[in-house]
């Protein structure tokens, strides 16, 4: 049963991890060369410098990457699904509504938590290849919140899919869009050092709420 | 049962969304510039005189024995401040309090400077570019590396991101022998070219001690200063000036300031009753005859003056009539039984901090509970054993549940709503 749900979500958003992947290689190589081909304009102090002092986000270029992701990856998984109401098909099958929900958002926020991790990763890979452990370090805190916002956007998207009445979307949208826009508001580094832990039990708020849709569209509320 | 958890995240979301947001947006609407007051000390009336632009932007002019001024009656009142204008109408006094005074000497011997909390609160890469002092170009320029200091004190070449061992072996060996403590609590300079000489850092060590470092002629030179480590050193601040009085200034855990003299680093205490560093904006003038001093909040706006000496000469006291006491801020809190900011002017970090309204929220509070209670008894009649946590919210968060238990509604459960009900 959760094996042939498992493959009818891979039917579903294999081709959008693969987008996901180049344009997220992209993004990297970009910012490879991007630093480098400062650091050989400008003198070297300078940029460091600038950096340092005049808090420049060099890797600005990442930010929304993650929640216009999170946000395209819940309509791929969903967005089939609710079209021509096709959902409730699977209310036939012998599973309950809530653990299937549940188990379809599991194993999508799984996928693109561990794909993210890797960009994560990358992306400071690439800082280190230029920039003192400091800097790596800076950034690694400052981007952060940019990946949780893409967890954050995933969640959200899901339940405003799942939902089918534009009451409750639009509402979703504004709590969803008002919480993320927190993550993403910044002058400077490390703005968000001492709220990951909020930011954390936000997702998993946010990730709660698609069974409350979820049981809606099954009783047909309107 | 877990739809009825997924329906309160819903809610608390909501909630919390609009404790961050509806305030802003009350803000954003009625929201009024506070007025602004700059206290300045007149050396010709010998007193506090004062400039308060009001919200509406009309300034006012006058001193604390009630005389107002107009504008160009106060700038003569302030020579130090408005020569560039008095000289141009030909009215720079020669003399003032019989010390012989004109545009370059009033220049040499000024220096300010102004220290906002939200420098005490803002984030910072450890890493820092060492300067030349006693170069033999006139001109300051910049090294090609940078410096941080854990177990030993280290110079990364930023050309090609690597150590430099022959410099950071030098420092490290200079400040081992001047009793350097690894690694530094806080490290402070001025790392900018933009400045007439370099005096390099102040970096406290893990004991306590402060020590002086800089490069004179490509070599290390490192300086326990007699600082004494009990002070409790939060923050240090450091501004080369030409006058070469002080390094800059530091601020203790007790809020006490001082200034790091170029008399073998001998501190001279500011004389600032009731001041908080974590809340209060320092201003500090320097004049030829008085060192004028002046800090405040949205709140209170204090004054003090010195002599060339920091011996006290007088000192004045401003209330100010903040946002929360006026009738705009009285409706706020009534209305909001709390807030929840994300950001502050202090701090750069974000927040969750949130902030009750006290005893006027509990009016907005109770008036809710009752629109609530006839919302949904008498209008909607439903009954009182249906939801009941739904009272609750509302009781607890007045205007912000009471929006969301409305518009986000319960449903009619049934035992399905159980995942494992089947």
């Amino acid at each position: 049963m959760y094996k042939s749900l498992l493959y009818k979500e891979w039917l579903k958003i294999r081709y959008f991890l693969l987008g996901y992947c180049i344009i997220f290689l992209f993004i990297a190589g970009y910012l490879f060369l991007d630093i480098r081909h400062m650091l050989t304009m400008g003198k070297p102090i300078e940029i460091w410098l600038y950096i340092i002092q005049y808090k420049m986000l060099f890797y600005r270029i990442v930010k929304f990457i993650p929640l216009l992701g999170g946000i395209l990856m819940g309509l791929t998984q969903f967005g089939p699904e609710m079209t021509k109401n096709r959902f409730r098909l699977s209310f036939h099958l012998p599973l309950p509504e809530i653990k299937m929900l549940l188990f379809t958002i599991g194993v999508g926020s799984g996928v693109f938590l561990i794909i993210n991790l890797f960009f994560y990763g990358g992306i400071l890979l690439v800082v280190a290849k230029y920039f003192a452990s400091e800097i790596v370090i800076s950034t690694a805190k400052t981007i952060l919140p940019w990946f949780l916002s893409g967890m954050a956007g995933y969640f959200s998207t899901a339940a405003i899919t799942v939902e089918h009445s534009w009451k409750y979307r639009i509402i979703l949208i504004l709590v969803a869009g008002g919480l993320i826009s927190l993550m993403l508001s910044e002058r400077g580094y490390e703005e968000h050092v001492f709220v990951i832990w909020q930011y954390i039990i936000i997702i998993v708020m946010l990730a709660v709420t698609i069974i409350f849709p979820g049981y809606r569209l099954r009783k047909g509320s309107k | 049962m877990p739809t009825k958890i997924s329906r309160y995240m819903f809610i608390l979301l909501f909630i919390l969304m609009a404790a961050v947001y509806l305030p802003e947006f009350y803000w954003k609407i009625f929201g009024r510039r506070p007025d602004y007051i700059a206290v300045q000390y007149s050396p010709i009336v010998r007193q506090f005189v004062i400039q308060r632009t009001l919200s509406y932007m009309k300034t006012e002019y006058f001193d604390l024995k009630g005389n107002s001024y107009s504008q160009i009656e106060f700038e003569k009142l302030l020579p130090f401040h408005y020569y560039l204008d008095l000289d141009k109408w030909n009215i720079l006094p020669e003399k003032v309090q019989n010390i012989p005074i004109d545009i370059s000497t009033i220049r040499k011997k000024s220096q300010h400077f102004f220290q906002r909390p939200v420098n005490l609160h803002d984030s910072s890469i450890q890493l820092f570019p060492l300067f030349g002092s006693e170069l033999d170009f006139a001109r300051i320029v910049l090294p090609d590396e940078v410096f941080r200091i854990n177990d030993r004190m280290e110079f990364i070449d930023v050309r090609k991101n690597i150590i430099n061992e022959g410099r950071t072996s030098d420092f490290t060996a200079a400040l081992k022998n001047a009793g350097f403590a690894f690694p530094a609590k806080i490290i402070a300079g001025n790392p900018t070219i933009r400045k007439p000489f370099d005096e390099g850092y102040f970096i406290v060590d893990a004991a306590g001690s402060v020590f002086h470092v800089k490069t004179i002629k490509n070599k290390p030179f490192c300086k326990k200063t007699a600082i004494s480590p009990d002070l409790g050193i939060r923050y240090i601040s450091i501004a080369e000036d030409q006058r070469r009085e002080f390094y800059g200034y530091l601020f203790t855990n007790s809020d006490e300031v001082y200034l790091i003299t170029y008399d073998n680093y001998k501190l001279i205490r500011l004389p600032l009753k009731d001041f908080t560093a974590d809340e209060m904006t320092l201003r500090f003038f320097a004049d030829p005859l008085y060192r004028v001093i002046s800090y405040f909040n949205s709140e209170k706006t204090y004054g003090v003056v010195t002599d060339l000496k920091y011996n006290l000469v007088d000192s004045c006291f401003m209330d100010m009539v903040p946002f929360e006491k006026t009738m705009i801020g009285r409706i706020d809190k009534g209305l909001f039984p709390f807030k929840i900011e994300t950001e502050s002017e202090n701090s750069i970090y974000k927040s969750f901090r949130l902030r009750p309204s006290g005893n006027l929220g509990l009016i907005g509070m109770a008036v809710s509970l009752l629109l609530f209670v006839f919302i949904k008894y008498v209008y909607r009649r439903e009954k009182l054993s249906d939801n009941p946590l739904d009272l609750v919210i509302v009781a607890l968060t007045g205007i912000y549940g009471l929006l969301a238990v409305l518009v986000i509604r319960p449903e009619i459960w049934d035992k399905s709503a159980d995942p494992f009900g089947y």
